[in-house]
C-alpha cells in the first residue's frame, strides 16, 4: 500500500490549506470563519438495525467485528468527504458573478460549511482508521472536480452560473441530506455524531437553493423550458447518488449496522434489504416533487409547468444507466434519445443566452 | 406594530407537524382577540434539522423545535410576555442571514 505523506492531524491541517491554495481560494473570503470538528447527539446509543442491534455503539473501529465492516465504514466515509470538496471546486467560480452581495455571502457560507464538512470525514479518517484512514484523506484533498476524477459523477459535472448553483443546491445538496440522514443512524458512534451537526448546516444550503429558484420563477426573466433543462440535468444525476439498484453494499451496510433507511426512526414495515437504494431515491422524488410543485404556485396560468425528470432518465449507473428512456420515462430508439437530450438538457446555446439574461440584474429577485 | 407569526411550511417542517402547529396558532390568535398578530405560512428558514420553526417578525424572535405544547407559550409571547427562551436555539450567524432576507421584503 502506499504511505501517506500525512501522519498527523494536523498534518492533514497543512495539507488542507494547501488544497485551498491549489483549487484558487481565496481563504480571505471565509473571515474569521474557524474550521473545528463538531459533533451533535446520537438517536441512541444502541445500534439501531442489523445483526448487531441493541449492542452499544461502536466508539473506536477496533471494537467491530470484522475488517469487511471497517472496510465498509471506511468506505461510506471517504465516498461523503469526496462530495464536500468537491462542491467547492465546482462552485468557486460563481464568487465573482453573484448576483447580489447576499448571494455572494450566502455561496461563501455553503463553502465554508461544505469544506468543514470534509474536515470533519478527514478528522475521522485520520483519527480512527490508522494508515488506511490518513492516505483516504490525503486523497480526498488530490481529486478535482474539475479534472473530473472526483468519486460521484454529480461531482465531476461543471457548475457554470447561477441558475447551475440553485439548482444544484436544491437537489444534489438534498441527495446530502438523504445521505447524511441515512448515516446518522450509523453503529459507528463518531460518525453518526458527526453527521448529526453536518445535517443542520446542510439545512441552509437547500434553502439556499429553494429561495434562488423561487425568486427565478418569480422574476419571470429565465425561459421556464431552460430552468427546466437544468432541472433534467442535476435531477438525473442527483439519482445516481443513490446507488445501484439491487445493491449488496447498501444490503451489507445496513446489515453491518452501518448506514440506515432514510426513515429509520419511523419505519413501522419491515426492511427489504435488496431495495434500499431504490427506497431511499423514493423518498428524495416524492420531496422533490412537493418542492417543485411549490414552485410551480408561482408561475401565472398558461405558462408551462416545472416538472421532474423521470429516474430512468440519462441515468449512468444501474438497470436504467445508458438506456435511451426520456424525461418522461418513454423508451426511445438510440436515434431519437440523442435528439431528445439535446432538446432537454443545456446547450452551449441556452448557456449563451442566459450569459445575456445575466447582464440584467433583474433576472432573480433581488434581494438588497 | 403588527406582528406576523411566520410559520415555516416546506417539507422537513411540514413532517414534524407545522401544519398542525399553524392552525392551532392561527385557532388561539383569534380566540384570544389577538388583532393585531398575524399568522401566515413561510416556504423556509433554512433549518430545517430543527424545525418545525417559527419566526416573529418585524420583532425577529426565532423558534426552532416547537411542539403543540409550545403553542400557549408562544401566544403569551404573542400578547405582550416574555420570551419563549428554551425555543431559541438557532445560531445567530443564520439569524442574521435570514433576517437580512425577511427586511428585503422579498418572501
Amino acid at each position: 500500500m502506499a504511505r501517506s505523506k500525512i501522519s498527523t492531524f494536523d498534518d492533514w491541517i497543512d495539507y488542507f490549506r494547501q488544497w485551498q491554495k491549489d483549487i484558487g481560494y481565496d481563504s480571505g473570503l471565509l473571515g474569521d470563519y474557524k474550521f473545528e470538528t463538531k459533533l451533535g447527539e446520537i438517536h441512541t446509543p444502541e445500534i439501531e438495525f442489523g445483526d448487531f442491534r441493541g449492542q452499544p455503539k461502536w466508539q473506536r473501529v477496533e471494537q467491530m467485528p470484522n475488517q469487511s465492516i471497517r472496510d465498509a465504514l471506511l468506505n461510506l466515509i471517504v465516498y461523503q468527504g469526496d462530495t464536500e470538496f468537491a462542491s467547492v471546486e465546482q462552485q468557486k467560480n460563481l464568487l465573482d458573478n453573484a448576483p447580489t452581495d447576499y448571494d455572494r455571502q450566502s455561496l461563501i457560507r455553503v463553502n465554508s460549511e461544505e469544506m468543514r464538512h470534509g474536515w470533519q470525514m478527514c478528522y475521522l479518517l485520520v483519527t480512527y482508521f490508522g494508515d488506511s484512514g490518513r492516505l483516504e484523506a490525503q486523497k480526498l484533498l488530490e481529486r478535482r472536480a474539475f479534472n473530473g476524477n472526483r468519486l460521484l459523477g454529480s461531482f465531476n459535472a461543471p457548475v457554470n452560473n447561477w441558475l447551475d448553483f440553485f439548482t444544484y443546491t436544491q437537489f444534489v445538496d438534498r441527495d446530502g441530506k438523504f445521505q447524511l440522514t441515512m448515516l446518522s443512524h450509523s453503529g459507528f458512534a463518531p460518525l453518526a455524531e458527526s453527521v448529526t451537526y453536518m445535517l443542520k448546516e446542510e439545512s441552509f444550503h437547500m434553502f439556499t437553493g429553494n429561495t434562488g429558484l423561487t425568486r427565478i420563477v418569480r422574476a419571470r426573466k429565465i425561459p421556464l423550458p431552460i430552468v427546466q433543462k437544468y432541472f433534467n440535468k442535476w435531477l438525473s444525476t442527483a439519482y445516481d447518488l443513490f446507488g445501484t439498484d439491487h445493491s449488496s453494499s447498501a444490503q451489507w451496510a445496513y446489515v453491518w449496522g452501518l448506514k440506515g433507511r432514510y426513515n429509520e426512526h419511523e419505519a413501522r414495515e419491515p426492511v427489504e434489504k435488496e431495495k434500499l437504494n431504490e427506497l431511499a431515491r423514493e423518498h428524495y422524488l416524492a420531496e422533490c416533487r412537493k418542492l417543485v410543485d411549490a414552485l410551480n404556485q408561482h408561475i401565472p396560468e398558461g405558462q408551462p409547468r416545472l416538472t421532474i425528470p423521470d429516474f430512468k432518465f440519462h441515468r449512468s449507473i444501474g438497470e436504467f444507466s445508458g438506456k435511451p428512456y426520456s424525461i418522461r420515462g418513454e423508451l426511445l430508439s438510440p436515434d431519437e434519445y440523442q435528439k431528445h437530450l439535446v432538446e432537454v438538457l443545456p446547450t452551449p446555446e441556452d448557456e449563451r443566452r442566459l450569459n445575456e439574461i445575466f447582464k440584467e440584474k433583474d433576472w432573480v429577485l433581488q434581494m438588497n | 406594530m403588527k406582528q406576523i407569526c411566520l410559520v415555516c411550511q416546506n417539507v422537513d417542517c411540514k413532517s414534524r407537524g407545522s401544519e398542525a402547529l399553524m392552525k392551532e396558532l392561527e385557532k388561539k390568535v383569534t380566540d384570544k382577540g389577538l388583532a393585531d398578530v398575524e399568522v401566515r405560512p413561510y416556504m423556509c428558514f433554512g433549518a430545517c434539522q430543527e424545525g418545525p420553526n417559527i419566526v416573529l417578525y418585524p420583532e425577529k424572535s426565532w423558534y426552532a423545535g416547537v411542539k403543540m405544547e409550545d403553542v400557549n407559550d408562544i401566544l403569551d409571547h404573542l400578547a405582550g410576555g416574555p420570551d419563549v427562551k428554551r425555543l431559541d436555539r438557532i445560531d445567530p450567524s443564520l439569524k442574521e442571514l435570514i433576517y437580512q432576507l425577511l427586511d428585503t421584503g422579498v418572501f
